[in-house]
């Protein structure tokens, strides 16, 4: 078992760069074998772990392993093809320094404000729900942010979000929301962005989290969702 | 002159009849079918005679004891000194006072007949109708003269003292404008007729029919409720009234009429009991159903009742014992401002408590036959039935019932439900007063809704929460809970509306660019003088969109309500009346909005079921609606300049903020405004 982790970054400034695609591969001499491939989380690290039947040869005992990193689409922005490591460990650290000129506009500015996550995992304990204020602009553009770029522990979060339990206590001055309750319209919320990036994966704990709530908004919301990907 | 009660407790009393000696009083009671009498100087009531068909008078033959009565249904009926009943005459029409004339060793009774309009004469003996006159606009009231020649009637649709020339038929009216005119009587010279004027008058008067003009004089007024009998004695020095409830005398000295102490006293009243036609209602604080327990119980609990209106409830009563020991049967009814209580016979079983069982009474009237919140007065008595007994005080209580518009239909919404919390029935009986149809209760609730206190803008997101107040905010909610209490609100007076929430649907349009991330509302809704959340800055488009290099961007800083995601927007109300859609906004009292129909599968309305819909498919609801209630539309757009105004869901800023009414309905092929409507 070979284990390769790292981190994805924009070179000149070391900003961390989630929801990319982390391909790896053995070089060989006929056609390159893929070892595995991971999405970079909201810290912009990944993990992928392959066996070694993936990658060996007759006399191979060792991969020759490089590293491509793509959009969400598939399309290739950076390889480390020119650096391979020879016969590397059972596991291996890459730190992917990506030059600013080589990302696409859209990658440019790819990033999740750390506060956000950091607010959203406060807002997941249970305890926090009955006793700390939140302001609703933060909590709502907190789940929007994380909801920008698909990664691992995004999906995560919204799964929990999906799950909330309790009533969030909304400070004095807040903005509110209209349509739903705050807790509904962040399961609204979760629910559009996890059917979005994962069609149909998650539609039992969908199914389970609105079950006796079918004359409520969020029920259509959610319903109108789950369809929309089908 | 003084106005006395002599009995409380009548059964709707109509006619009366005075024996000669001016003691003892016959009356009927319409409501109850019953001939009772009472000695005028003790208040000592006792039966006669019952199961009559709405009596409307009596009329007692002095010199042999015969007593005959008229009833509604056409029906003159004599009783019989031993209190044997037998059909005179059944000449129909409704035949009201009775005017008894012994002539030629005959007897004769005279009537005239509401429905017929026709004056008879009835021979007791042989039991024939003689028509003297007919064409009498609803005729009650009857007197003859002492010769025989004329007979007095009051017509209803000519308010008027009316003269008859009995052999010839001829009718003269001596008298117009009275009130209600009702029951007549000569009084002590013959000149004079008393008669009885009704609601709204209540009062008596006497018209001098010697006098040309015919001049009318007032002997009293504020009598008790609906007075119909009257009954002067030799010298007119005491008059007695036949009223709804109360038989009166109107005399210079006040009778002194002293019931036994009360044997026991009204306890409890039970309105919604189980198979009860009332309303169930609940508290919102404890989510309880009010009807768990009796809705009053003396001194401890008053909680209002519901009920369709016209609704004739029956009631479940316990009474509590004062005296050592109680027994014997009591007829036992209510007086009160809406007609009371139906007497009925009653022989009370008390537990060790004290407590008797639940007794069943009924209201004599139905209830109004409109929407209104309703003080209800009762006036307690009970009699022993057995010989003659004054009616005895047994307590008074005083209840607040609603009549609504309908029974309610919970079948409409799931989230609808055959019962309703109490406030909303309180305040829409109240508001909707009155009213006749559907779009008018709609109207008068959306024209009344800032009187409840409630405000919009504060955490509430469903009916009990903004009833309470939620996490420590005033009583009120955002919209997603004013379009269900607007729902709820309607339904407490069986009106259907729909519901349906519109959210934003933000579309990438190329370029970064971004229709549309929020919608914006300037307004600070019901019972708030402006938006509830701090102050940001936005940038206004006012005047020219699609947006060129010359458009100007006005950066303004204010309080504004910004519904912004794709899971966020606003919710409203709908009615559909007589093929017709109108728009209510609970959360700025705004409306109704007449709208041209939506297409779709919910059309008229838009769709119920999460759907997207926008462009001209919302024409109308945006000019006739959107355009004055959201005043902007936030998107993510680029100025003149084509720098990028990126709008932040952290800060709920950053867009550009468009005048909702300069966006049009599509550009070019494009819709410009779309959202998600569903429930």
């Amino acid at each position: 078992m070979y284990k390769i982790t790292g981190r994805v970054v924009v070179k000149e400034s070391q900003r961390v760069l989630p929801g990319l695609i982390v391909k790896a591969y053995d070089k060989d001499h006929l056609y390159d074998d893929i070892l595995g491939y991971a999405v970079t989380d909201l810290d912009g690290t990944f993990e992928l772990v392959y066996e070694g039947k993936d990658f060996q040869e007759l006399f191979e005992s060792k991969p020759d392993t490089y590293l491509k990193v793509q959009n969400a689409d598939g399309e290739d922005i950076f390889s480390t093809q020119d650096r391979f490591r020879f016969s590397p460990c059972q596991e291996e650290y890459f730190l992917i320094e990506i030059p600013l000129k080589n990302l696409p506009e859209e990658i440019r500015n790819m990033s999740v404000d750390p506060a956000s996550i950091e607010l959203i995992e406060q807002l997941l304990v249970p305890e926090n729900l009955r006793k700390q204020q939140f302001l609703w602009q933060e909590v709502y553009g907190a789940v929007h942010e994380i909801s920008k770029i698909h990664t691992p522990r995004g999906e995560q979060i919204l799964q929990d979000v999906i799950k909330l339990e309790g009533e969030i206590q909304i400070a004095e001055g807040s903005d509110l929301p209209g349509v739903m309750s705050p807790e509904d319209t962040l399961k609204a919320t979760a629910i559009e962005h996890l059917t979005e990036w994962t069609g149909q994966k998650y539609v039992q704990e969908i199914k389970d989290a609105i079950a006796g709530r079918e004359s409520s908004t969020l029920y259509g919301r959610a319903m109108f969702y789950i369809q929309k990907q089908n | 002159m003084a106005i006395t009660d002599i009995v409380k407790g009548l059964a709707a009393g109509v006619g009366i009849d005075l024996s000669l000696d001016g003691k003892i009083a016959y009356y009927v009671e319409w409501s109850i079918g019953e001939v009772s009498k009472v000695e005028i100087d003790t208040g000592k009531v006792g039966f006669v005679a019952g199961g009559f068909k709405h009596p409307e008078d009596v009329e007692v033959d002095w010199a042999t004891g015969d007593i005959f009565v008229s009833e509604r249904t056409g029906e003159i009926t004599e009783i019989s000194t031993d209190l044997v009943k037998k059909i005179v005459a059944n000449p129909g029409g409704a035949p009201h006072q009775l005017a008894l004339l012994k002539q030629g060793g005959n007897r004769y009774l005279y009537t005239v007949c509401f429905d017929s309009g026709k004056l008879i004469r009835i021979d007791i003996n042989s039991g024939s109708v003689t028509t003297l006159t007919t064409g009498l606009g609803h005729p009650i009231g009857l007197v003859l003269d002492a010769h025989v020649d004329f007979a007095y009637v009051t017509e209803q649709d000519n308010k008027s003292l009316t003269r008859i020339e009995l052999s010839s038929g001829n009718k003269t009216i001596l008298y117009s404008g009275l009130t209600s005119p009702f029951y007549l009587a000569w009084d002590r010279n013959s000149a004079g007729i008393f008669c009885v004027q009704r609601d709204p008058s209540n009062s008596l008067v006497k018209l001098d029919i010697n006098a040309m003009p015919v001049t009318v004089q007032n002997v009293a007024t504020g009598l008790a409720v609906r007075p119909s009998g009257v009954a002067p004695n030799s010298d007119d020095s005491k008059i007695y009234i036949c009223a709804d409830q109360k038989l009166q005398v109107i005399s210079s000295t006040v009778p002194q009429i002293t019931p036994d102490p009360a044997p026991f006293e009204v306890y409890s009243i039970h309105f919604n009991y189980d198979e009860s036609s009332a309303i169930s209602l609940k508290d919102p604080v404890t989510d309880d159903y009010i009807h768990l327990q009796p809705e009053w119980i003396k001194g401890s609990r008053d909680e209002p009742a519901a009920y369709v209106r016209s609704t004739k409830p029956h009631i479940k009563v316990v009474f509590r014992k004062i005296a050592s020991s109680v027994s014997g049967t009591y007829a036992i009814g209510a007086i009160g401002n809406l007609g009371g209580i139906r007497r009925k016979n009653v022989s009370l079983t008390f537990q060790p408590s004290g407590l008797s069982d639940k007794v069943d009474f009924e209201l004599i009237w139905p209830l109004p036959g409109k929407i209104g919140k309703h003080i209800v007065n009762f006036e307690w008595y009970a009699r022993r039935i057995a010989g003659a007994h004054i009616p005895i005080d047994i307590g008074s209580d005083s209840h607040t019932i609603c009549t609504t518009w309908k029974a309610m239909d919970p079948s409409k919404d799931t989230t609808l439900e055959n019962w309703v919390y109490k406030m909303p029935i309180l305040w829409t009986s109240e508001w909707a007063a009155g009213k006749n149809n559907e779009k008018e209760i709609c109207d008068a609730i959306i024209s009344r809704l800032p009187d409840s206190g409630m405000k919009y803008g504060v955490k509430g997101w469903d009916v009990r929460d903004m009833l309470n107040g939620y996490q420590g905010d005033p009583p009120g909610g955002m919209c997603g809970g004013w379009y269900k209490m607007f729902q709820h609100l309607a339904h407490c007076q069986g009106v259907f509306v729909h519901r349906r929430s519109y959210s934003n649907n933000p579309r990438p349009v190329g370029n970064n660019e971004v229709k549309w991330d929020a919608i914006v509302i300037k307004a600070g809704g019901l019972n708030q003088t402006a938006p509830t959340p701090l102050p940001k800055t936005f940038e206004d488009v006012n005047s020219q969109y699609p947006i060129v290099p010359t458009t100007p961007i006005t950066n303004v800083t204010e309080k504004r309500y910004v519904f912004y995601g794709s899971n966020d927007g606003h919710c409203i109300n709908f009615l559909l009346y007589q093929g017709k859609l109108y728009l209510y906004d609970a959360s700025f009292g705004t409306g109704p909005f007449e709208l041209a129909p939506f297409t779709g599968a919910d059309a008229p309305l838009p769709p119920g079921i999460d759907t997207i819909i926008g462009g001209t498919e919302l024409s109308s609801f945006k000019a006739q609606y959107m355009d004055t209630a959201v005043d902007y539309v936030e998107g993510s757009l680029r100025d003149g300049s084509g720098t990028l105004h990126s709008f932040s869901y952290i800060t709920r800023q950053g867009g550009l903020t468009v005048k909702t009414s300069i966006i049009p309905d599509v550009t070019g092929s494009f819709d410009e405004i779309t959202f998600k409507w569903g429930i």
